[in-house]
């Protein structure tokens, strides 16, 4: 567009790019960066730089790390016992939030989906039975989405850790917290029945 | 705006937002379509909790125009095929027979006898033993094609009509999606079956399920029958299937 000048319209285009952001919100937001201070504008294109060049894989679980290991990996004070196999990092960042675990982390990359050409053999299943030989961790934690892919990946770690001597669990499943039972499906219900717990259990 | 109402059987199911989902469904009264779950994801919303592959019930849903999504305001879920989530490879047959009927299946032509096959066909592959998950799914497949037209008769030349015996190693046409007679060269991949092999799908696509359950294939007629499916189903749809090699 002529109105703009180059670098004004190649900014526009970049933001544009990002998820859930248009055109008119691209447009807003490059205003917006043109008359901040020089230093906010700096630090913001510096961060951008670092998240590229410093943010890596880890190599022992497949989370974000800046190093050769992510500061779990590396930290002497996790349970190296507990093993919890997560999707994608985001997914840490989540279990870490509630502050309820402190073992460590596997990213398999990725849900099974063998509709869209996702196989075991494209999960980072290969390092996880590498880890569990290894024989340190005694339990391991699957904390995949109760969805028919997350299910499915679910069935195929198992299958895959089925030479190992290790406790396999998932995740509880069941009611959300806050929900009513009017706005619950039969799936829902029947796993909550199912995964029933004593209620002077339901603390610990 | 005209709304509908239809069983109908979830078959893939994509973020639209934080808080809406959109879902390709195969209704029995309407056929294929996708559409937008407003709110699906919220706590509290009329689907009664996210919408998931594989989730039978009664929809309600709007269509202003057949070449827009529809809307779907209501779903009651009346069955979820639990048994396809616990075991591997019943997981991988419905994750075949639905990319198939994503691939395969007409956008809004409604097929009611499609849409009973392959939920019978989901409730049984929920329901058999592991080891009997594969030749269920691939008599679903063969008979989702036969339903569809893409299967011509077994017992004669798919090209000119002459008899054609089982008892012998046969040409099979992918182009045809049959066999053909020794005259005949039509364009396109020929596969040559044993005889065991074209008994075989001969067997899939006549036996009841209950015998169906029995059967155990082969590890080569598996195979064969699967290349036999995978090239038919390249013809028909352009593209390779992805999810049958692991079937």
């Amino acid at each position: 567009m002529d109105a703009y000048t180059e670098s004004m319209e190649r900014l526009i285009v970049a933001l544009g790019k990002l998820p859930g952001i248009g055109r008119r919100s691209a447009e807003r937001m490059a205003f917006y960066l043109l008359d901040a201070d020089k230093d906010e504008v700096d630090a913001l294109a510096e961060s951008l730089h670092d998240l590229k060049t410093k943010v890596g894989r880890c190599s022992e679980c497949g989370s974000m790390a800046e190093g050769e290991r992510c500061a779990i990996c590396a930290s002497d004070r996790r349970d190296r016992s507990r093993l919890c196999v997560v999707e994608k990092p985001k997914d840490v960042i989540r279990i870490e939030a509630t502050g309820g675990y402190n073992g460590l982390y596997h990213v398999l990359g990725g849900l099974l989906a063998p509709m869209d050409g996702v196989g075991p053999e494209h999960l980072d299943l290969d390092r996880l039975a590498a880890r569990v030989a290894a024989g340190e961790i005694q339990e391991v934690i699957l904390a995949l989405s109760p969805t028919a892919e997350g299910d499915g990946t679910a069935l195929a770690v198992a299958e895959r850790l089925k030479a190992y001597k290790l406790h396999v669990t998932r995740l509880a499943r069941g009611l959300p917290t806050g929900a009513t039972l009017d706005y619950a499906n039969p799936g829902m219900l029947s796993d909550a029945l199912r995964g029933r717990q004593n209620v002077d259990e339901s603390e610990s | 705006m005209p709304v509908y109402k239809s069983p109908i059987l979830i078959l893939r199911c994509q973020d639209w937002s934080e808080t809406s989902q959109i879902v390709h469904v195969l209704a029995r009264e309407i056929g294929r379509l996708r559409c937008l779950a407003k709110g699906s994801k919220r706590g509290q919303n009329p689907f009664s909790g996210p919408l998931d592959r594989w989730t039978l019930g009664d929809a309600v849903f709007s269509q202003a125009d057949p070449n827009r999504l529809a809307t779907l305001m209501e779903l009651y879920e009346t069955e979820r095929f639990d048994g396809i989530r616990r075991r591997l490879p019943a997981f991988y047959g419905a994750s075949c027979i639905t990319e198939i009927i994503l691939t395969i299946v007409p956008d809004l032509e409604a097929q009611p006898a499609v849409f009973d096959l392959v939920v019978d066909g989901l409730r049984l592959l929920a329901a058999v033993e592991v080891e009997a998950c594969r030749a269920v799914t691939l008599t679903l497949v063969w008979r989702l094609l036969a339903l569809l037209g893409y299967v011509p008769r077994l017992d004669q030349c798919a090209e000119c009509g002459a008899a054609i015996s089982l008892e012998s190693p046969l040409n099979f046409s992918s182009g045809l999606g049959g066999p053909v007679c020794g005259n005949c060269h039509p364009p396109g991949r020929i596969h040559h079956l044993t005889a065991k092999a074209a008994q075989a799908i001969a067997f899939l696509l006549s036996a009841g399920w209950d015998e169906v359950r029995r059967v155990r294939l082969t590890e080569a007629t598996a195979d064969l029958i699967r290349g036999l499916l995978s090239a038919r189903i390249e013809e028909l749809a352009g593209r390779k299937l992805s999810a049958l090699r692991y079937v």
